[in-house]
């Protein structure tokens, strides 16, 4: 009874000193690269085993590593969604930069609603290889400990869309403009989840509405702000809706 | 130095008492050992690691790998095989030192070492040799007393070591000298982020470290890189 007590008392100690894990963790080169290499396989087994430890733990067979090497996920089949997100994410950015980079000098800058149109609709497309699989994403994504990696994973994408949107008008502050984004990123991509039609057609078309709609607010010059909450409760509120969604099939 | 070893283990029981065994517990259940491990615990000759790793794979599947045990003093093993025959496991016993295994390389899943690697003379060889013998993708865990950096907290467990342990050791043991050994070993080794820094430098990689009851003890953990 004693013990146990006791190592309650030390787990919940233990917790707390966990919340900071990054001054614990010590990253190296080749310690990274392992992992990435694990997950990379992984994505391999996602179609037939989701993203789960059976699908790590394939992986690390295939590669003739100990099995021990699991524990090197902590948040288990959930970090090779993250992975996933994320390795599409930077190809979303290098597509982004390349588009820049082959613009001509005097060109006309595209609108921005057009610019935030194509990049949300590329960046979904990508998904599309998953999409047998992508509501499960969505749905660990809620919980709280994978929640916050995965909503600053998605901030990030919203910041960089915005800044090669190239937007400098002082219409809305930094932290509306992720909002708005966000929210019309996280409907359309509900939308898609549940959409039947050919080449989701109906997606584009949903997204096209829905930015027409940002681009009706903005020249409102609507108070936005008060309105809209943080972009991280709107993540929060799309994974609880496609989890919901999961639930219903 | 072995009987002060001796000693000092049932010392350390003595004096940590209930909190020792549940800081071993929890070693135990992070390192998660699953039935096809194949487990070496180092400087654990009378087994206290050994039977928990044994007992964890048990409860999850009657039929698992043998756990070997390695330790450099003989009497540590004797006491050892003695505890064991009243477990229902079976384990591979062996006298070796830690800095220099008589063990084929790639070959454990998991490597343990509780309170012992700060009597090691020459820390990064056993580092090395852990990392030699574990797999590639293997895990080494360590479980060691660390450095309590709440300061509050730090000055009362100092009085309590330097000051308490000694004197309780007299009474309790008989044997003031192991105590001070302890206690000075503990203060020499080095803390979680060296200690951390040490075994990236030996080769390992995803090393983190997790401290228990405010540092008085720690885990360390790391992998195997090729």
């Amino acid at each position: 009874m004693i013990r146990c007590c006791l190592r309650q008392a030390i787990t919940t100690c233990s917790r707390i000193n966990r919340q900071f894990p990054a001054r614990n963790y010590f990253a190296s080169e080749e310690g990274e690269d392992m992992k990435f290499e694990i997950l990379e396989e992984s994505l391999k087994h996602v179609h037939n085993h989701g993203w789960s430890e059976t699908s790590l733990k394939l992986a690390i067979r295939d590669m003739n590593l100990s099995e021990a090497s699991l524990k090197m996920f902590k948040l288990g089949g959930a970090e090779i969604a993250l992975h996933y997100d994320q390795s599409l994410n930077d190809q979303l950015e290098d597509m982004m930069a390349q588009q820049l980079d082959d613009r001509e000098p005097d060109a006309e800058p595209v609108p921005i609603a057009d610019f935030l149109q194509d990049a949300i609709k590329t960046r979904l497309e990508l998904q599309l290889p998953y999409y047998d699989r992508w509501s499960e994403a969505l749905a660990l994504c809620i919980d709280p400990q994978v929640a916050p990696k995965a909503t600053s994973q998605f901030a990030h994408l919203i910041d960089d869309i915005w800044f090669y949107a190239g937007d400098e008008s002082a219409d809305f502050n930094w932290y509306t403009r992720r909002a708005t984004v966000a929210a019309v990123y996280g409907l359309t991509e509900l939308y898609m989840l549940q959409d039947t039609s050919p080449s989701h057609t109906e997606t584009w078309a949903f997204l096209n509405r829905r930015i027409t709609d940002l681009a009706a607010l903005a020249e409102n010059r609507i108070e936005l702000e008060k309105q809209l909450e943080s972009s991280g409760d709107l993540m929060k509120a799309a994974f609880i809706i496609a989890k919901n969604m999961l639930g219903s099939k | 130095p072995g009987e002060t070893e001796c000693n000092i283990s049932s010392g350390i029981n003595a004096e940590y008492g209930g909190l020792h065994r549940v800081w071993k517990d929890v070693f135990v259940s992070r390192a998660d050992p699953q039935p096809n491990f194949k487990c070496l615990d180092v400087a654990g000759g009378t087994g206290d690691i050994a039977f928990r790793l044994a007992r964890h794979m048990s409860n999850i599947s009657r039929d698992h790998e043998t756990v070997t045990i390695c330790d450099i003093n003989p009497e540590m093993l004797r006491v050892g095989k003695e505890r064991a025959a009243e477990t229902a496991d079976s384990f591979t016993w062996m006298e070796g030192n830690a800095e220099s295994l008589n063990l084929p390389d790639d070959t454990f899943d998991l490597y343990t070492i509780a309170y012992g690697i700060r009597n090691c003379t020459h820390i990064d060889r056993a580092l090395s040799e852990a990392h030699r013998v574990l797999k590639p993708g293997g895990r080494f865990m360590c479980l060691e007393f660390g450095e309590v950096s709440n300061p509050a907290i730090a000055a009362m467990y100092e009085r309590y070591s330097f000051d308490v342990i000694p004197v309780m050791g007299h009474l309790v043991a008989g044997d003031m000298e192991s105590y001070q050994y302890l206690v000075e070993s503990i203060r020499k080794f080095p803390k979680q982020q060296e200690f951390a820094q040490m075994i990236v430098d030996a080769g390992f990689g995803v090393v983190d470290y997790e401290n228990l009851t405010f540092g008085v003890t720690a885990i360390h953990s790391g992998y195997k890189i090729e």
